[in-house]
């Protein structure tokens, strides 16, 4: 049987442990994607993923169903990411400039799978991807915040308004500014 | 220029998938005329196909760690954090009233007796000593038990003069004018508030008559003697050491 959050979290809360590892199942991809996005650390990632489930866990008497329960755990997601990414300076500057890519960069490498391009074009737009991501690095949190969800997780206005807890009109407007930070830091660089 | 503003405005929404085929028709010719504009959707198309390359699905798997941390958590005491927490306030809560019984001479009553002799003893020696080293040399009231001062405490009474003064200034002023006097003397003590705002002063000099000079201080023809004194609450008493 297909149990829904809400059945899954009432569970959860009666003792039915096995109930919250079908919502961990469920969720942790996403909730990977969007931490691995901010910290850029694969362990990083996985640490942040894991203390956002036994918080949710711990936590889970005080869900008032009025979000949905991925909304709430990907904005404890966001939350416990950006707290590490402060606490670990060092990934603050995270990708030098100059740094060449290795296998080490993997795990948030970008792949390319355009068949219809070209080797060179492949190159190119690898870089070009390559500077976007060092761009985000440079943005605020704020700004950092709405690039990942709305435009690489690519979740919707309202979804994102509701993980970060703001208004769309917000959202918006944070997206207009963070689109514009990002162009203004790639034609500094060259890259535009 | 308004223009330009206005489509700048409609490609943001384009990106963020609000607008209607519609709108991006019109957008369309708008950028066939406008050199400008069209840079500026160019460059922000290739941000936005950039920003959608770095979606990537990953596979992880994270539920045995979470659960076995959780089952971890479950086993331990019965006695849960806000529990332990309240006890730990309690604790603390105890240690801090014990600890200030202690400090303020909450004790004096069981200690009274045995340290009876040995006080008046320093207190003597003080008395003797400080017309040459000064009563802080004599006994140092700094870092010593100022509880074996307080007015509750029997001193030995004999060894000290008590002044009565009347005043017209309220506790506030009083208190203010013992700060700008404390360097010369030492205020040991400040027992109760009066409505009267008489002062009886425990000195262990002829001094006392300088600081209610400093205090603007009128003695008090109705004499109160210092065990009338602990008994009302309607003045001010004062213990107040001269330290040179």
């Amino acid at each position: 049987m297909d149990y829904s959050d809400e059945q899954l979290i009432n569970m959860s809360i009666k003792g039915d442990t096995s109930a919250f590892g079908i919502l961990v199942e469920r969720y942790q991809n996403k909730a990977y994607a969007i931490s691995i996005k901010i910290v850029q650390n694969h362990d990083d990632a996985l640490d942040c993923v894991q203390d956002s489930f036994i918080k949710a866990f711990r936590n889970l008497g005080q869900f008032n169903f009025q979000s949905s329960f991925n909304t709430w755990l990907y904005r404890i997601v966001t939350n416990s990411s950006l707290d590490l990414l402060r606490k670990n300076k060092k990934y603050q500057n995270d990708v030098p400039i100059e740094k060449p890519l290795t296998d080490d960069d993997d795990e948030y490498f970008i792949q390319i799978e355009d068949e219809k391009s070209g080797v060179e074009d492949i190159v190119q737009s690898n870089e070009t991807v390559l500077a976007v991501r060092r761009a985000i690095n440079e943005l605020s949190d704020d700004f950092k915040k709405v690039i990942i969800l709305f435009e690489i997780e690519q979740l919707s206005l309202i979804e994102v308004s509701r993980i970060l807890n703001v208004p769309v009109g917000t959202v918006k407007s944070r997206l207009f500014r963070a689109r514009e930070r990002l162009a203004s830091i790639l034609k500094e660089k060259g890259t535009f | 220029m308004d223009n330009c503003r206005k489509y700048k405005k409609i490609i943001h929404e384009y990106l963020n998938k609000e607008r209607s085929d519609q709108i991006k028709k019109e957008l369309d010719t708008h950028l066939l005329e406008c050199i400008s504009c069209k840079e500026y959707f160019d460059s922000m198309l290739i941000l936005n196909n950039s920003l959608k390359r770095l979606k990537k699905d990953y596979t992880i798997d994270v539920k045995d760690a979470v659960m076995k941390e959780i089952e971890k958590q479950q086993s331990k005491p019965a006695i849960n954090r806000k529990v332990y927490l309240r006890y730990a306030a309690a604790f603390a809560c105890m240690v801090v009233v014990v600890g200030v019984y202690i400090m303020t001479g909450g004790f004096h009553n069981i200690q009274r007796d045995k340290n009876y002799n040995d006080t008046n003893k320093e207190l003597s020696e003080v008395q003797n000593e400080e017309t040459v080293f000064g009563i802080t040399t004599a006994f140092d009231f700094e870092n010593q038990d100022r509880s074996v001062l307080s007015p509750g405490y029997k001193m030995n009474q004999e060894d000290l003069s008590t002044y009565n003064y009347i005043t017209d200034k309220n506790y506030d002023e009083i208190i203010g004018d013992i700060t700008s006097v404390s360097d010369e003397f030492l205020i040991l003590d400040v027992c109760t508030v009066t409505e009267k705002n008489e002062l009886s002063f425990i000195s262990y000099n002829i001094d006392t008559e300088k600081i209610a000079e400093k205090l603007n201080l009128k003695k008090d023809s109705n004499y109160k003697t210092d065990e009338s004194a602990s008994d009302n609450n309607e003045y001010v008493k004062l213990i107040i050491i001269y330290s040179d």
